[in-house]
């Protein structure tokens, strides 16, 4: 009986086009790299908070980040604090920066890479009264912040 | 007599290392994208200082913007007090006038702002914006923000 693949047939390497896979690669790296944002600052919003627009073009930056949604919750680097009373100061809040603001001064005095430790971040929702965001600078000054920074959409 | 040419194949160009690397880079911008633009807009807490004893000839600016839903009302000078007021909608004219005592108070940055408890954030958000640097210019406005929490007399 004569063996039926005596011979194997050389094959030819197979040819596959790529080029059009290179054109999607090369539209998603200019994409990526258009909307690639350089800050240090990673926001998560919280449900039920829609950031006010403007036009500012400042980056933001590194530190504690307070945001408060429509629902008055209070939210500290994405943990809830409770809800913002009708009335007067949070002290939740205040005991909670400093306790932040305490861990940011030691992270400068043992490592390397500096932070300001006066600084912080607040997020209201666009439709918020500037009474609660009075409220809240008022707070975070008494846990010695003395710089704030609003975050907003770019609106471009 | 003919001499054989042999038609040598073009050679291809090998793809695979700057593949490789161009997809660890779309994995490095994928994973670090933000897909909402998110930037700042800065205010500090008045600080104190000891004031030189400097005779100024000229009224300083203490540019101070009272907000309300209504409208907003632009407060100059300490000696002779003068106040303009605009409309909500009317943000455009209020710039063209900031930028017009900019032009005459060059050295001045700082802006103190009394809003009413009742104003929503955007509109205090899109007023700071109307008082910054104009969208396609160089020139700097009034960057320096200071809340006044002593509230609007209406």
């Amino acid at each position: 009986m004569k063996k039926r693949f005596s011979r194997k047939r050389e094959r030819e390497a197979v040819d596959v086009d790529i080029t059009s896979l290179l054109d999607i690669l090369t539209i998603l790296l200019v994409f990526l790299l258009k909307s690639y944002n350089a800050s240090d600052l990673k926001l998560d919003l919280q449900k039920g908070l829609e950031m006010a627009d403007s036009d500012s073009k400042h980056m933001t930056r590194f530190a504690p980040v307070v945001q408060i949604n429509k629902e008055a919750k209070v939210f500290l680097n994405n943990k809830e604090i409770g809800r913002l009373p009708a009335s007067g100061e949070m002290p939740a809040l205040t005991a909670k920066l400093k306790e932040e603001k305490a861990k940011t001064e030691e992270s400068n005095r043992t490592k390397k890479q500096q932070y300001n430790a006066e600084l912080v971040n607040l997020v209201f929702d666009k439709d918020m009264d500037y009474a609660i965001v009075q409220r809240v600078m008022h707070d975070s000054a008494l846990a010695g912040y003395s710089q704030f920074k609003f975050i907003v959409k770019g609106n471009y | 007599m003919k001499v054989g040419r042999k038609l040598k194949k073009p050679e291809k160009l090998n793809l695979v290392p700057i593949l490789d690397s161009v997809f660890i880079f779309i994995f490095f911008l994928l994973m670090s994208a933000q897909f909402v633009d998110v930037y700042e807009i800065g205010s500090s807490l008045p600080m104190t200082k000891e004031a030189k004893h400097e005779t100024q000839e000229k009224d300083p600016l203490n540019l101070t913007l009272e907000i309300t839903k209504e409208q907003i009302v632009v407060k100059t000078g300490l000696r002779q007090p003068r106040s303009r007021s605009f409309a909500s909608t009317q943000t455009k004219e209020m710039k063209d006038y900031l930028t017009e005592l900019k032009r005459t108070y060059p050295k001045e940055n700082t802006m103190i702002l009394k809003a009413d408890p009742k104003v929503p954030f955007q509109k205090l958000v899109t007023v700071i914006d109307s008082t910054q640097a104009p969208k396609d210019s160089k020139e700097k406005l009034f960057e320096q923000i200071v809340f006044d929490n002593s509230g609007v007399n209406k």
